[in-house]
Parts: C-alpha cells; structure tokens; sequence
C-alpha cells in the first residue's frame, strides 16, 4: 500500500488515480520514444535490418562525421562545463557567496531564451561575412570543422554554465553551516580546504554535470544549425540534425531508427552515469 | 543579516557576470536591429530604431503577417503545456514521495536524462504515431501533446528536487490533523505554491522556446513564433534586422520570467 493511502485511507483513492495517471504519463513522455524507435527500425514494413542497408547506414561517411562532431561537441562541453563550474563554486566559497538565491535565480534567465535565438545570436555576432565582429575573425570561422564546432561549443556552454555553477555551488551549501565554518576553523589555508573539504564534497555532483553536459552537447541541433547550417560541406554537421535530415530530407524512417538505436547506446553510459551518482547523492 | 562591503562588492561582481551572460545576447538582438538588410557589420553604427518592430506588429507581408499570428497561438500552446505539467507533475510528486528517496531520485533523474537526449528522439516516434492513426489530429494538438511528453518529466524531476521533503512533511501534518483529502491537498498546494509557480515558469518558458517539434510536426498556420523567425530568410538572403527584432520579441517571455524568478529568489535571500 502506497504511503498516502496509509495516511489519508479511501480518500485518498482519487488521488491515486490522478498520481498513476501522472507517473504513467511521465513515463511515457520519457520511455515511449526509445519503443517507437525501436518498432520503426525492426517491425514495420520498411525496417532496415538486412545487411546491405545497415553497411549503406553506417557505411555513409556523413553519417560517421556527424557523430564525431557530435561527440566532440558533447565532450568539450562536458569537461568545460565540469571544470569550469567546480572552480566557480570554489571562487563563490572563496568569497563567502555560497548558496546565495539570488545567484541562483538569475543563473536560471539564460536557461529561458531558446536556443535557436542562441543561435542566431552567435551568427549576429560571429559570421565573418555579415557578423558585428566580421572585421576581426578568420574568414572561415564557421566553415571549417574545428573552429565551427567551438563556436557551437562556447555558445552552448555559455549558456548552460550559469546554472552548472548554481549546481555545483548548491552541493558544498548543502553540507551546512556548521560544517561549513567547521572546515574553516580545521584549515587555515583555503587551498587545503578545498582539496580535503569542497571538492570531495563536489566529487559526485560534478559527475552529475559531466554526465549532463554530454547530453547537452550532444542533442546540439537548432543553435547548431543556425550557427554554421553543417559547416563547408556538412563537415561540422552535428548528429540530431543529420537525423532529422535522414528522416524528413531522404524519407528513411527507418534509417534514421536504426542510427538512433546505436547512438542510445553511446548516450546510455552518460544516463546510466548521472542515474548512479544522483542515487549516492540521495543517500 | 547585513551584508559587509567586501562581500557586496563580490556579490554584484558575480552578478554583473551572471548579467552579461543571461542579457547581453538579448541586446545584441536589439543591436541587429539598427541595420536593415542582410549586412550587420554598419549594424554597430547605426542609429537606434523601433522600425523593424513596427514593421513585424503592422507590416503586410506573409512573414511578418504570419509571425504575429504565431504570436497569441505560442503563448496558448505554452501555457496548456505548462498547466497540464505543472498539476500532473504535482500529483506525481506527491506519489512519489512514497518510494524510497532512493528510489524516488533514480526514477526522476533517468526521465530528466531521457528529455535531455536529442529532439528526434521525440519527433520521430509523433511522426511515427501519426501516420499509423486511422484519422488525422489537428497539428497543435498533436504540436501541444509532444511537447507536453517532453516537458512533463522535466517539471516533475524540478518540483521533486524543490519540494519533495517539504511535501512529505506536509502530508504526514495533514493526516495528524485529521484533514480530508481534498482539503489536505489544497493546503499542500498552498503550502509550495512558489514551487509551483516556479515549475509552471519553467515549464511555460521550456514549451514556449521549442523548436523541433513544431517545426517538424507543425504547417505555416501552426507554427509558434520561435518557428517564425526562419520565415524573415528569402531567396534573396536574410532580413537580419527583421530576424533580430523577432528573436528580440521571442526573448521577452523568458525575461520577464527570469525577472520573476530572481524577484522570488531575492525575497527568500533575505
């Protein structure tokens, strides 16, 4: 019997329905796509699981570029998001800011403008033809692959940092107060506190970010698209977008199922990841 | 607790910097603006004006047209979504506080994964979904219901992380006092009411800032306004000022929301 109904007894029944309707729906939203995915690629009539088809798929070299790219993309982002906000919130505890709610409030506005604006951003003040700083960048900035995806990156990055710092910074004010003044009073020297105290104390939810950082570069797409349309030659083309390509561009449904299934795989270990270290911070 | 001067002095530092990062762009959009036509670079010299926002809420051609009709329908389609989110994600908590934190944070964590993998994953499986169905659905509805899939998981993981204890605690005050279920959970609502909002913010700003779903599942006369922005580029090139000032437009939602949020979070940082 679930907690409520000990609590509230009969009444509680219509409470229950709703609530099952709730996580039902909830699991749905998250679980449905993957078997929906999988119908497509293996049960309809135009599943591609003979092998001709699934050497054209994983045999097409954009295919192959676009999953580097994207996996570049996911771990640049990952390592500066974790990096960088481990050391925002050893700066914040070096100033005695930690846990302030205002921070974290205003950590949150570059969460709300979406990302194709972010995109667009990027091309107002990248695109060195047309871009507010055309005059000082290289001319094939957002045309050749490595200095196009960092753009992508440093976009995307600056606006997830913000609310990976307000992360990071909540897991040392979640120790306390006491504990807090406590690790003050142990080391005179901050270095050591943060060496012992803060970032042992981070090490689980910096994993978190890492984890999250990952699924965040990697579903680039609009921001990405917008920014550099696939780069010279679709040579910083990012995998969401060459999906959505193989989907509505060349009508192979089931195609662009079969890719997706493979790269669930890769984006399993993240999930898989961020799921452990959440539970250990629950405890 | 007052504040002493080293500590303000940090403090509006770090919030300078959260600042630039969360508004600069959205003033860059108003910067794109002062130069029409598909060249920004005369953009940073020229004067200020309000006339590509005047052309998008009065002019007469197909985009700008179309834009301002996306306009009331993005705000319907994100506030269905961030309603049904927010009261189905309150329930869910409130089941879920049941389980084992454990248990609880495993479940909630893997569903906030799952939203964070790439948009296909979820425009693929509605396309599928649709060409099966013996009859077909009005593109918003099925615009709204997509939408709604990937946003519900999302706010019922926020609301679980804000106010799962406290609504556990709640739960456990009211059955002490008696108090039937309807009213138990009137008096939970009211209780995290500013969670609720919070949720309903975040969930009306995620949905209003989707681009994907309704890009690929929706026509010209169910776009929402986020979409729009692609209609300002013609064979001729792209109209930047035109591009910038509905980016501007799009933006104002989330700030006046983050607006609100900081409101809320300043008030409980005193």
């Amino acid at each position: 019997m679930n907690k409520l109904q000990i609590l509230f007894g009969p009444s509680a029944q219509w409470i229950s329905v709703i609530s099952w309707i709730s996580i039902f729906l909830a699991l749905i939203g998250a679980f449905s796509p993957l078997f929906f995915i999988g119908y497509t690629a293996f049960l309809t009539d135009n599943s591609a699981t003979n092998i001709n088809q699934l050497q054209e798929i994983f045999g097409d070299p954009r295919f192959f570029h676009a999953v580097v790219n994207s996996s570049f993309l996911a771990i640049i982002i990952s390592v500066m998001l974790t990096s960088i906000s481990a050391f925002s919130a050893l700066i914040f505890r070096w100033c005695d800011l930690t846990g302030s709610r205002l921070v974290y409030g205003l950590s949150i506005v570059p969460l709300l403008i979406p990302d194709y604006v972010y995109g667009v951003v990027g091309r107002v003040i990248c695109d060195p033809s047309i871009g507010l700083l055309s005059g000082w960048l290289p001319k094939d900035l957002l045309i050749n692959r490595f200095s196009s995806l960092s753009v992508i990156a440093v976009i995307s990055f600056l606006k997830w940092i913000p609310a990976m710092v307000a992360v990071a910074d909540s897991s040392i004010f979640f120790m306390g107060q006491d504990e807090l003044y406590q690790a003050r009073m142990d080391y005179k020297s901050f270095f050591k506190a943060a060496r012992f105290v803060y970032i042992p104390q981070m090490k689980e939810v910096l994993l978190v970010i890492a984890s999250l950082g990952f699924l965040i570069g990697f579903r680039q797409h609009e921001l990405a698209y917008e920014l550099n349309s696939g780069g010279g030659g679709f040579v910083a083309e990012t995998w969401s977008y060459w999906n959505y390509e193989v989907m509505f561009g060349f009508a192979k449904l089931s195609h662009a199922a079969l890719e997706s299934i493979l790269i669930l795989i890769i984006l399993t270990i993240p999930i898989q990841i961020a799921r452990k270290q959440a539970q250990r911070l629950s405890i | 607790m007052i504040m002493g001067k080293k500590k303000a002095i940090r403090l509006t530092i770090i919030l300078s910097l959260l600042f630039t990062v969360g508004f600069v762009p959205i003033f860059l959009l108003y910067v794109g603006t002062k130069k029409s036509g598909i060249d920004l670079q005369s953009a940073l010299h020229g004067e200020w004006t309000l006339e590509p926002f005047i052309r998008l809420f009065s002019g007469l051609s197909d985009s700008e047209i179309s834009f301002r009709e996306s306009l009331p329908r993005s705000v319907a389609y994100a506030t269905i979504v961030a309603l049904f989110s927010s009261f189905l994600a309150f329930f869910y908590v409130n089941w879920a506080t049941g389980w084992t934190r454990k248990a609880a944070i495993s479940m909630s964590f893997t569903l906030l994964c799952l939203t964070l993998m790439p948009q296909t994953y979820f425009v693929m499986p509605a396309l599928v979904f649709i060409q099966k169905l013996p009859f077909s659905l009005p593109k918003s509805f099925t615009i709204v219901l997509s939408i709604l899939f990937g946003v519900l998981p999302l706010a019922s993981w926020i609301l679980y992380m804000m106010s799962s204890r406290k609504i556990a605690e709640l739960q456990e005050m009211c059955a002490l006092d008696r108090l039937g279920s309807v009213h138990s959970w009137v008096r939970i609502f009211n209780e995290i009411r500013v969670d609720m909002i919070l949720v309903f913010l975040l969930s009306w700003s995620i949905a209003w800032g989707n681009y994907l779903v309704p890009y690929s599942l929706g026509s010209r006369d169910s776009f929402t306004s986020v979409v729009q922005i692609t209609t300002f580029t013609s064979n001729l090139g792209r109209d930047w000022a035109m591009i910038c000032a509905a980016g501007f437009i799009v933006c104002i939602p989330g700030v006046i929301i983050g607006s609100v949020l900081v409101g809320v979070f300043f008030r409980k940082d005193q």
